[in-house]
């Protein structure tokens, strides 16, 4: 029997936090550590009036962010309340007058940092870590999930989990139980037809699309690192790489987010695959690139309907193939899983 | 070095019911090799295959192929190599129910052009099948007491509540839900577009009856190998379960009158084979190659069909085996002596007849093969949650 949440919970420690989330990313972290630089840089001078609402407008946040970096401030006595819905710069008990100005006019150099990427929202950031800790455990039993473990485990709040449970249950790996808890697993071999069946009527389409856009140098790139390597076989890595190259780099290389978001839910082939070739065998190269060249040829002949005719015949002959290792990994029982994953057996 | 030493060893994979002292001892002299088993219950000794195909040479599986396959375990049979390919029995379609289902032994036998399994004869075969025969539940005699009128054997029995508390079932998940299914597709709880490679829903609503069945007390014990299932019905208090041949003679032999059934829906059909592993090669591959040959010579095949079993050449088996043997066993005819198991202990006593009949009529009678359906990852989670309900 697996290990109790409750169980699990206890046993972890408070202080172990994955190494990716080290840098501090998160809203009020970021407004507080820039209004910080500018008061001590003379930026904002002693007597500027930082209003809640002026400052979350200035980041393009909402206000409880702004509110926690602005009480932050407070603490540390750079600034202090003014009234009910703002802070004014400067100690408290000095006689300042009050600076009304529009902050977007004063050169913060803030709006560089909003743009690239540093201010992800919270779900944003482990988004993707948590889809692929319930797709590597989705193929192996019944796993209840739990939001408490989840949130202590990312150090997120629960809005923060039920946003990223809810963007995955639209994708259609979890669901909830009849006693509302979030359920992952076990995958069936329908589920996964399904998957492919999509990508078989999506693919082929966007392909189509992109064909306009490849250039051949960048197609021919791709086909040639399908000979780069002679090996018989592929580790999870180099299967990685040879998807990337054609279902990602190719197929998806077109302006339509819809489309591009359609095909990714259903990645979760690609990762049958992964999860064969690390914890089973290698998986065989031959007949992949094969699949894979002659989608490339057909590119390069500027044939597009034909390239979409051959990935559409490569994705259903995965199917058939991916199906069957499906069958393989039943086999497999004591596998390794996120702490916030129990068994449900 | 002795010169002992110097012959080849070969390991064999395979279960318990198959891999017994009589046919290793037997190998070893006929083939001059050492032959040492590897003995494990089905489930474990499919994922030793998986996983660990370095570990044996010759995997003497059970329904498995295509898995074993599908991991890269094993390698192709050269068919030109197997004296006898030609007389192993059922490779053709005769002998078909129209409603069989399941996946026979032919239907992932013969390796194709694009590296699949396919009934399409090549000269290159996954495994080089050695034994066959059919499975139903099997009752104390006195089960039959408690029937008023002429009620035919059943699967349902399995799922009856008049045998509340009294029932066993076997733990592995490929034969246990095709059991099930049979028994609550005959009842007429549940109704299956295909007995023998079910859908998800269909696995579904069977666990949950089962889960409520065991919640219930119906079920008194599970078992993963023969000794556990007749441990179970000599002193477990189980006296209906589902059970295999060898198990139903070694409790008569211990006085236990044990009835195996032939249920009015069809027999449960199994058979086993050999596959060679990917890894073996050299003077070893030689050695699996005589091991392969050796079984289809017909000894083996004879000394396991002392415990029910049905030799893939049954021609064969038929010249080890002396006339009595041959027509209880195949015939289906009344004996005029006692008859001994492998292990040379009296089995069947003079006057016995084989439940089921002969060779062809319970042959005949497969209602669904053994095998891995195409949701068995989703059966096993799910089945797994039955076991531990």
């Amino acid at each position: 029997m697996a290990q109790s949440l409750s169980e699990k919970r206890s046993s972890r420690p408070t202080n172990e936090r994955p190494p990716y989330l080290e840098e501090p990313q998160r809203y009020y972290e970021i407004v507080q550590t820039k209004l910080r630089s500018a008061i001590r840089s003379g930026l904002f001078q002693a007597g500027t009036v930082l209003y809640e609402a002026a400052v979350a407008d200035l980041f393009g946040v909402s206000r409880p962010p702004v509110k926690r970096a602005l009480q932050m401030l407070e603490e540390a006595d750079l600034i202090h309340r003014l009234n009910r819905r703002g802070y004014m710069v400067g100690p408290a008990g000095t006689n300042l007058q009050p600076i009304r100005t529009n902050l977007h006019r004063l050169s913060l150099n803030i709006i560089e940092p909003l743009g690239n990427g540093a201010l992800r929202a919270s779900w944003q950031r482990i988004y993707e870590k948590v889809e692929e800790e319930i797709l590597s455990c989705c193929p192996f039993d019944t796993f209840q999930i739990s939001e408490a473990i989840l949130c202590d485990h990312y150090n997120v709040s629960r809005t923060v989990i039920r946003d990223v449970l809810n963007r995955i249950h639209g994708g259609g790996l979890i669901e909830k139980d009849r006693w509302s808890h979030w359920i992952a697993g076990p995958l069936s071999a329908r589920r996964l037809d399904e998957h492919f069946a999509m990508r078989k009527i999506l693919e082929p389409a966007a392909l189509i699309a992109a064909s306009e856009t490849l250039t051949p140098e960048f197609i021919m790139q791709r086909r040639d690192r399908l000979d780069s390597s002679s090996s018989r076989d592929l580790g999870e890595p180099e299967l990685d790489r040879l998807d990337r190259d054609l279902h990602r780099d190719c197929v998806l290389a077109i302006k339509n987010r819809r489309l591009i978001d359609a095909i990714e839910q259903n990645h979760l082939s690609f990762f049958i695959n992964r999860q064969f070739a690390a914890k089973i065998c290698p998986i065989p190269a031959e007949t992949i690139r094969a699949e894979h060249r002659l989608v490339f040829e057909c590119l390069l002949l500027k044939t597009p309907v034909a390239a979409a005719a051959a990935l559409e015949k490569h994705i259903g002959a995965a199917a058939s193939r991916t199906r069957s290792r499906l069958k393989v990994l039943s086999i497999l029982n004591d596998v390794q899983v996120a702490p916030y994953l129990a068994r449900s057996s | 070095m002795t010169r002992q030493s110097r012959r080849p060893r070969l390991r064999v994979l395979g279960t318990h019911e198959i891999l017994i002292e009589p046919i290793r001892q037997q190998a070893e002299s006929d083939l001059g090799i050492i032959v040492e088993d590897q003995v494990a219950d089905s489930m474990d000794a499919v994922r030793r295959a998986v996983t660990a195909p370095d570990a044996f040479d010759v995997y003497h599986q059970w329904h498995t192929v295509d898995l074993v396959w599908s991991s890269r375990s094993i390698q192709p049979i050269d068919t030109g190599r197997i004296a006898g390919w030609s007389e192993i029995a059922l490779l053709s379609k005769d002998r078909t129910r129209s409603d069989r289902t399941g996946h026979g032994p032919q239907v992932a036998l013969f390796l194709q052009k694009d590296d699949t399994l396919h009934s399409k004869p090549s000269d290159r075969a996954s495994m080089v099948p050695t034994l066959h025969g059919v499975d139903a539940p099997g009752y104390i005699r006195s089960v039959r007491n408690g029937i008023v009128g002429k009620e035919p054997d059943s699967w349902s029995w399995l799922l009856d509540d008049r045998w509340h508390g009294k029932v066993a079932l076997a733990c592995d998940p490929s034969v246990g839900i095709i059991e099930a299914a049979l028994a609550l597709e005959s009842s007429g709880h549940l109704e299956f577009s295909d007995i023998g490679n079910l859908e998800e829903e269909e696995i579904d609503s069977i666990v949950s009856i089962l889960i409520r069945k065991k919640k219930i007390g119906h079920f008194r014990g599970f078992w993963s190998y023969g000794k556990e299932a007749e441990r179970l019905m000599s002193r477990g208090g189980v006296c209906l379960q589902s059970i295999w041949s060898p198990s139903v003679f070694r409790l008569r032999q211990i006085g236990v009158d044990v009835v195996c059934s032939a249920p009015v829906e069809g027999y449960r059909g199994w058979y086993a084979g050999l596959c060679l592993s990917s890894r073996v090669s050299g003077a070893v591959l030689e050695a699996a190659y005589a091991y392969l040959n050796w079984w289809l010579s017909g000894k083996p095949g004879a000394i396991l069909s002392r415990q029910g079993y049905y030799a893939a050449t049954p021609k064969r088996a038929r010249s080890f085996l002396d006339e009595k043997e041959w027509n209880f066993w195949y015939a289906g005819e009344a004996t005029a002596n006692d008859l001994v198991d492998p292990f040379g202990r009296i089995c069947v006593r003079s006057g016995d007849i084989r439940d089921g009949g002969s060779y062809e009529a319970r042959m005949s009678h497969v209602r669904v093969w053994n095998s891995f359906m195409d949701e068995q990852n989703y059966l096993v989670r799910r089945w797994r949650e039955f076991l531990n309900a």
